[in-house]
């Protein structure tokens, strides 16, 4: 995106005060001498960096909220989330195909997706299709449009309706995003698969009463009225079961009855499938929910700890323990109904049946257990049981929010680039066996990514998540999407992502895509601005760890403000000066570039403190993209050492041919200079040569012969060059004529001259554009139609063929239409 | 920057207006008049620009395509015989924030008003100049006007019009500060519409000479022309109007013109062989008068008082 900014500051305001080195001013503050921070100017609190001056007002800005929440699908595939934007226009395009088709609703749709926005504000999901009809009737309200065109748009409305699924949601950005969309990918992973359970167990009960009705059909009571009475079920009214009872023998009827163990099992697995409820909770959260409404929902159930790990683990346990009576019993019924229990191998088994016995499906269905934990917790003194979760092999999940700037294992008090940073997500791959995904609330595929790839997996999982909304007292002065982007963008909060499951190197599991220019340190933008003069000039900024400093207030006093128009080799761009030497990084002050409010282009020197920083978040940035495979030391040495083997097999090789070249030419010329020697000879050994006695002609060379002329030369006789000639090529193939059979016009080359309107108002009319259509074929005659492509001054009505057989005089009519078919 | 697509701005706009809001009355031209379209046209460019009904105005002359102004749902002004443009000009150098449309026929710009013609051109106001040309003057029951074509027989030279007609682009063409001059038929609507909306959107006086068919008088102009597209060239240039394909086909010759040559503008509208057909002219830094004329507009009485007694003052002893 470009901006146009107005100039930088004059030349002549450049703060040079007599007797002081401005430079060197800055230098000093650079290297944190506190005179020279209190002689130099903090940034205004509306500064902010350059590329990032078009996002003040992100009310005028589409981004990838609003997102649209899909229902619960029974297809794994199915898109659990994507913008409203890319949503509603998908489902305009199905419907209005041509440009100027729905074209109100077409030019009004940012109009219904600023309802949209206003309306979620930062709050948890809405029913969709109740706010789109909110939206649908604001909008009617709105445009306050005459009737026909009322009418016109709200059957594009109700068609743009039916793409709001029933079940739908509508998500706004704010700080409950991450968990909404958690609980929606659990939603289309668990919902289906619990409503399966049901049917199992279902099933399963059936199969079960089935054995005891066998059992109980061949007891002596089998044939007591009452028995009768069930069996025979609907209509047993009508006759009497005593007097059946009465005539039919009672005696036990099986030769076998099954054994009291056996029975025993049945009934205590029929027992536990009986008894077993539906649980309507999906998700356990374990610690403290900060997004409104989120505990309330349904599927959700919060349990307050403050050791979420710890906690969570022994839920979890106690949830498995629980699943574990259910799927054994479902593993006996299944072994009884087929007859294949055996006492003496699966009385020890299931005795011993706990989660860790579950199969893949079975832990799916488990009650999904997250620990919400605060970085900080994790870093300090949660990090014991932090690491023994990730080391528990437990399908937990643990969910925490990261500050991008901040260090989330300094102790409190500290600043937050007193000591390297904790990079939590490191910590996570360290563990190797567990699930990482550090991705930004901001973009809600990478982090759906993260869900589904942990919920699919099995193991513990870590996600940490950038949101952008910080809860400080100066907020920044961006939307939090803008933030968490712009954290993502300067890799502060890098996007990396660690699947075990996808194999045991880090090629295989390791994803990185979710980062912009990914091979680059920091990303590289193009900022548009005017200079001094008016002119439109252009420069290349990159985006780096300082920029994003600079949205937090809390972190001004890591910057001053550069006097305008000071120019001096010594002050650097912060991405040069990282890569200068020690030498250059000695003397030189680093800078970012930035906007003030009244949108003039200034620089800030950076503190060495926040260089520290950047070069920090550098050397994790770098350790990730080795990771991902980009940038790896090895194998850029392997691809040079390759590259110079090559080059000097191929140079090896050039040279030994050329010197063969050179032999085989030498050789060549020796035999040639001897040959032509030799013919030389003969010719003048056969030679006339009188005729220059007389100072006549001079000798002449051999004519070539008659073939060799021909081939040299073709003869020019008029047959012959016309046959030499090659012939036209038309590569522009004949177009096929086409005809219709059907009446037609082409609206789009309609003048509106009204002719064909005045021919027959009831078969031609004007759409929204004032261009003819036919609208009814049926209102008119074929000669009507005839007479109207004969005056159109467009000629773009075609008449097609005749409608009506009947019709008097077809055979003229017919041949009148044929040039406009 | 940030992943956000080529369509990232969700501007909207607090008023909505669709074809209607620009329809005036019902128009009271012929059946299978040109001019029909050429309004259409109108109303279309002005939906898709969104241009508020009242910060628009229709200013025309007098003949039949003069009565424009009535069909538009804007301000609009039916003027003078040939004085289209001074009326426009006025208004736009008083209310720089209107958006200026023009309306004016080939006997009402090119002979009554062709002074006025010269110097609207000249001055290069920010307006919008369509001229309906259908050779005649149609309004009056058929008069020979500047653009008759040799022997098309009229009420005022029954046996044929006695002078070559104008070339009414080598006129523009020719004057200084021309900044855009393009040639339509009325009867291709894509074109038209492209046409007519370029001009819009120019920010000059747009310059768009319209052969229009009047079926009731000289029927026999345009369905000529329509009968023989090969006497028509359709211009393409990058920087001149893109058509569909199927536009594209209907024009049996093509010329790639670049509009911002003048001297190739002015060798296409000289050749007699063929009609160019696009935008032949376009600079859009060619000086414009309004804002020189809006300078001060911003000033209040008093300021300006001041400002005269201080120039006055300069002269006192």
């Amino acid at each position: 995106m470009n901006s146009v900014l107005d100039s930088k500051r004059d030349e002549q305001q450049a703060a040079a005060e007599p007797g002081q080195d401005p430079v060197g001013l800055l230098r000093r503050f650079h290297f944190g001498e506190p005179a020279a921070a209190g002689q130099t100017a903090m940034p205004e609190p509306s500064v902010l960096p350059a590329l990032l001056n078009d996002y003040r007002d992100a009310s005028v800005i589409r981004y990838q909220y609003p997102l649209y929440l899909a229902p619960a699908d029974d297809s794994e595939t199915a898109e659990l989330a994507r913008p409203v934007s890319e949503h509603l226009a998908a489902a305009l395009e199905d419907f209005a195909l041509g440009a100027d088709d729905a074209r109100i609703l077409r030019d009004n749709l940012p109009w219904i997706e600023r309802f949209l926005k206003e309306a979620l504000g930062d709050e948890g999901p809405a029913d969709a299709p109740e706010l789109f009809a909110r939206a649908a009737a604001a909008m009617q309200a709105h445009l306050d449009l005459d009737p026909g065109n009322r009418e016109r748009l709200e059957a594009d409305l109700e068609r743009l309706g039916n793409a709001i699924a029933p079940g739908s949601r509508f998500l706004g950005y704010g700080p409950g995003v991450s968990l909404h969309l958690m609980l929606q990918a659990v939603r289309h992973r668990d919902a289906r698969k619990r409503a399966q359970l049901r049917e199992s167990i279902d099933r399963h009960l059936h199969g079960l009463e089935a054995l005891l009705d066998v059992e109980k059909s061949k007891s002596r009571d089998a044939n007591d009225p009452g028995n009768i009475q069930s069996s025979v079920g609907l209509g047993s009214q009508y006759f009497d079961s005593s007097a059946l009872s009465g005539a039919l023998e009672h005696r036990a009827a099986g030769s076998v009855e099954m054994p009291a163990a056996r029975r025993a099992r049945i009934e205590a697995a029929l027992g536990v499938l009986r008894s077993w409820q539906d649980a309507a909770t999906l998700v356990k959260i374990i610690g403290r929910v900060d997004a409104p409404g989120f505990g309330s929902l349904p599927e959700v159930q919060v349990v307050d700890s403050d050791e979420p790990c710890s906690a969570a683990a022994e839920i979890y346990a106690q949830e498995a323990a629980s699943y574990a009576k259910l799927f054994a019993a479902l593993r006996v019924a299944e072994l009884e109904i087929d007859g294949g229990y055996d006492p003496s191998v699966h009385d020890s088994w299931f005795a011993g049946f706990d989660w860790q016995a579950f199969s893949d499906d079975e832990l799916q269905l488990v009650t999904r257990v997250v620990a919400l934990v605060s970085a900080d917790h994790l870093a300090g003194d949660g990090l014991p049981s932090f690491s023994r979760l990730l080391g528990s092999r437990l399908p937990v999940h643990v969910l925490t929010w990261v500050r991008a700037y901040d260090n989330p294992g300094a102790r409190p008090g500290d600043g937050p680039f007193d000591a390297y940073r904790f990079e939590l997500g490191y910590f996570g791959v360290g563990h190797r066996q567990a699930v990482v995904a550090q991705t930004s609330a901001a973009r809600h595929d990478d982090l759906l990514s993260g869900f589904l790839c942990a919920l699919d997996s099995n193991r513990t999982s870590l996600h940490l998540i950038n949101r952008g909304t910080q809860s400080q007292t100066n907020k920044p002065l961006l939307d939090a999407w803008f933030v968490a982007s712009a954290a993502l963008e300067s890799r502060a909060h890098p996007f990396v992502m660690v699947d075990p499951d996808a194999g045991d190197h880090a090629a295989q599991r390791v994803s990185f895509g979710g980062n912009p220019q990914s091979d680059r340190d920091w990303p590289i933008e193009t900022l548009d601005y005017r200079d001094a003069d008016g002119e439109t000039m252009k420069m290349e900024l990159a985006f780096t760890f300082a920029d994003y400093a600079l949205l937090m207030p809390g972190l001004h006093d890591q910057f001053r403000v550069v006097p305008a128009g000071l120019e001096s080799d010594d002050l650097l761009p912060v991405d040069q000066y990282l890569e200068a030497g020690d030498e250059v990084a000695d003397r030189a002050v680093p800078f970012i570039w930035a906007i003030d409010e009244d949108g003039t282009l200034l620089r800030l020197a950076v503190s060495r403190t926040l260089v520290f920083a950047c070069r920090d978040r550098l050397n994790y940035w770098h350790t990730l993209q080795e990771l991902a495979g980009i940038h790896n030391h090895y194998v850029e040495a392997a691809i040079d050492r390759i590259i110079e083997e090559q080059r000097s097999a191929i140079a090896a090789e050039r040279e030994q041919l050329q010197k063969e070249h050179e032999e085989e030419l030498e050789s060549v010329r020796s035999a040639a200079a001897g040959e032509a020697m030799g013919q030389l000879v003969d010719f003048l050994m056969g030679a006339d040569l009188s005729g220059m006695i007389g100072g006549g002609q001079l000798a002449t060379m051999p004519a070539a012969s008659p073939a060799e002329t021909d081939a040299a030369e073709p003869a020019e006789t008029g047959d012959e060059a016309a046959a030499a000639e090659p012939e036209p090529v038309d590569d522009a193939e004949p177009e096929e004529e086409l005809s219709f059979d059907e009446p037609w016009l082409d609206t789009a080359s309609c003048t509106t001259c009204d002719d064909c309107m005045s021919i027959n108002k009831m078969m031609f009319a004007y759409n929204e554009d004032k261009q003819a259509y036919i609208r009814d074929p049926k209102a008119g005659t074929y000669a009507d139609l005839v007479a109207a492509a004969e005056i159109c001054p467009a000629k773009c009505i075609h008449p097609g063929k005749p409608l009506d057989p009947n019709e008097p005089g077809l055979d003229e009519l017919i041949a009148r239409a044929e040039p406009f078919n | 920057m940030f992943g956000l697509k080529g369509d990232w701005s969700l501007e909207v706009k607090d008023r909505y207006f669709t074809l209607e809001d620009y329809c005036g009355a019902e128009p009271r031209w012929c059946t299978g008049c040109g001019d029909h379209g050429i309004l259409a046209a109108v109303h279309r460019v002005c939906r898709d620009s969104q241009v508020k009904p009242e910060k628009t105005v229709a200013v025309s002359g007098i003949g039949c395509s003069s009565r424009l102004p009535h069909y538009m749902k804007t301000y609009g002004f039916h003027g003078l015989h040939g004085r289209a443009l001074p009326v426009a000009c006025g208004i736009k150098s008083r209310r720089p924030d209107l958006d200026v449309w023009v309306a004016t026929g080939d006997g009402d710009c090119f002979s009554i008003g062709a002074a006025h013609w010269v110097h609207g051109i000249r001055y290069n106001m920010d307006m919008t100049l369509l001229v309906f040309d259908n050779g005649i003057y149609g309004l009056t029951k058929k008069q020979t006007s500047p653009t008759t074509p040799l022997e098309v027989p009229t009420n005022t030279h029954p046996s044929g019009a006695l002078l070559p007609p104008m070339n009414p682009l080598t006129v523009t063409l020719g004057i200084t500060n021309v900044s855009f001059v393009a040639q339509i038929v009325d009867w291709n609507a894509q074109l038209r519409h492209e046409v007519i909306k370029k001009a819009h959107e120019h920010e000059g006086t747009s310059f768009v000479r319209i052969i229009q068919r009047c079926p009731v008088y000289v029927e026999a102009i345009g369905k000529s022309l329509q009968d023989e597209p090969a006497r028509m060239q359709l211009l393409t240039h990058e920087n001149g109007v893109q058509l569909p394909d199927n536009v594209v086909k209907l024009f049996p010759n093509h010329a790639e013109h670049d509009p911002s040559d003048l001297a190739a503008a002015r060798a296409l509208a000289e050749d007699d062989a063929v009609l160019p057909l696009g935008i032949l002219y376009h600079n859009p830094d060619a000086p414009r008068y309004d804002m020189m004329s809006a300078v001060g507009m911003d000033m209040s009485a008093d300021d300006k008082l001041a400002g005269i007694n201080k120039a006055l003052d300069g002269f006192a002893l």
